[in-house]
């Protein structure tokens, strides 16, 4: 996966790598298996602090979307083909829309696009060929 | 004295050359050493800098072309060919730094980077599927190791009291040492060094920082990923070169061939072989595999400029200091080299060893396989 981190952006840079492994694993970038680089690695390649990748990586961990070993490193644990989401997920998700989806109100944004459009990018995920380790 | 003064025009011409491909076989967003956003390649002050350092060193080459056979000449000193090289380097050098610095002015007055986002980019498929070392070009290489090496151990026992030794480009009969296991194989040690040392080399630059441009990140991914192929396959096909040449000068060395300007050319010619293939993978691919063509439907500008790190490097692009950085090793702005991060404490201990055995070797306490 290609990871272009916006460095004038307000979103904190281990924020931007998180949501970016998310996004590629639901564009079927990467599947579950899929290997991602160590923390130094990445760190050294997008010239950033090793902290900032490890605390993307471990949120990615407490999310349960990667898992870490010793021996095989960061690893995807899950992807959209791996069975229904864990129990509780769901309404920690929903806290989550709520917000997204009172900006749109608030902006004026009305339920029907509002609806089309997470239906557009519902449509535009796995549309890309995965990379399994 | 006619032979020198065609050795000093062959280097000023050779220099001159080299001077020139420099900045015209660099990447367009790093002219002169200084990092500038894509749609400032074609900057007025970028060409008007471009043409200026074009145009002195073409008249310096003219220069030193008319002096530097005149004083070979005229002394009659081959010390002539040393210091007319040392002076048009640094002449050459001191044109492209005050290149660097007339664009870098021109960036700082300008505000270039204003209104742009700078960002930075990572494959990670160069990491999960990374590029390997490919170790079927070393067999030739290692093959001529063996070779060199069966060949000395043969012919040991039969060597005279003295050897020839190597001077200047060819071997000089007349000037002799005595025939010492350390001497006689030396070229092999050489190889074997070589043969050691550069898929390691290889290995390190594979893992390196890729030179990703964040304005087109799957394009550059894919040209950076030729680059490193290429590379890894240009190198060690050149120790496979090299062997070949320091073969053909064990076989003078060890005199089951007698030195003539025909054999000393022949030696040299697989090593002028690789230099070529070098200069044209140089102008094929380019540094960072830039001079690559795009591919059809390659992704269009992505919005962003690859992030400045200008603060970061000193020396018109040559040295690269930053703490912040856990990157050891980078890509050098100029030239397809690559450097250390100097910000990054291990490169300090790497440095000092280097230097340790460079200053034993001056002093003679070790003996570098090149010494001889």
């Amino acid at each position: 996966m290609l990871l272009t981190i916006d460095l004038d952006s307000e979103v904190p840079i281990y924020q931007q790598i998180r949501d970016r492994v998310v996004e590629a694993i639901a564009d079927g970038e990467l599947v579950e298996g899929s290997a991602l680089p160590s923390t130094r690695q990445l760190a050294a390649d997008l010239a950033i602090n090793f902290h900032t990748v490890n605390k993307a990586y471990d949120l990615l961990r407490q999310q349960g979307v990667i898992r870490i070993n010793r021996k095989s490193g960061a690893v995807v644990r899950r992807d959209a083909g791996s069975g229904p989401a864990e129990a509780g997920f769901a309404d920690e998700w929903q806290v989550r829309l709520r917000t997204l989806l009172a900006e749109a109100a608030v902006h004026g944004l009305g339920a029907d696009e509002a609806l089309q459009r997470c239906g557009e990018v519902l449509g535009s995920f796995g549309t890309k060929k995965g990379t399994p380790a | 004295m006619i032979m020198i003064a065609l050795a000093c025009l062959s280097l000023v011409a050779l220099l001159t050359a080299a001077a020139w491909a420099v900045p015209a076989l660099g990447r367009p967003t790093l002219p002169f050493g200084v990092r500038v956003p894509g749609d400032r390649v074609s900057d007025p002050a970028v060409s008007a800098q471009r043409r200026r350092y074009t145009r002195a060193v073409l008249i310096l080459g003219a220069l030193a072309a008319v002096l530097s056979p005149s004083a070979a000449v005229l002394l009659g000193t081959p010390h002539v060919l040393q210091v007319g090289t040392v002076a048009l380097g640094a002449a050459q050098v001191a044109l492209f730094y005050a290149a660097h610095r007339a664009v870098s002015a021109a960036k700082r007055r300008g505000n270039w980077y204003a209104g742009t986002r700078q960002a930075t980019t990572a494959d990670t498929t160069l990491r999960t599927d990374p590029v390997r070392v490919p170790w079927p070009v070393l067999v030739p290489a290692a093959l001529l190791l063996f070779l060199t090496a069966a060949t000395g151990l043969w012919r040991f026992d039969a060597l005279p009291g003295t050897l020839p030794t190597l001077r200047g480009v060819g071997v000089d009969p007349a000037v002799r040492v005595a025939t010492t296991p350390a001497a006689a194989f030396a070229p092999v040690l050489s190889q074997a060094a070589l043969t050691l040392l550069t898929p390691l080399l290889v290995a390190a630059l594979l893992r390196a920082r890729p030179e990703l441009d964040a304005a087109r990140p799957l394009g550059s991914a894919r040209r950076y990923r030729v680059y490193l192929r290429g590379l890894a396959k240009l190198l060690l096909a050149g120790v496979a070169c090299a062997n070949l040449t320091l073969l053909l000068l064990a076989v003078q060395l060890w005199e089951i061939v007698t030195p003539t300007a025909i054999v000393t050319a022949v030696a040299w010619l697989p090593l002028a072989a690789a230099a070529a293939a070098c200069v044209v993978f140089g102008v094929r691919v380019g540094e960072a595999g830039h001079r690559l063509p795009p591919e059809p439907g390659e992704e269009p500008d992505s919005g962003f400029v690859q992030r400045d790190d200008d603060r970061y490097w000193h020396l018109a692009g040559m040295l690269y200091a930053n703490r912040m950085d856990p990157a050891i090793l980078v890509h050098q702005r100029v030239g397809g080299r690559w450097t250390l991060n100097l910000g990054n404490p291990v490169a300090w201990p790497v440095l000092a060893g280097l230097g340790v055995l460079a200053l034993l070797s001056v002093l003679g306490v070790v003996d570098l396989p090149s010494n001889h």
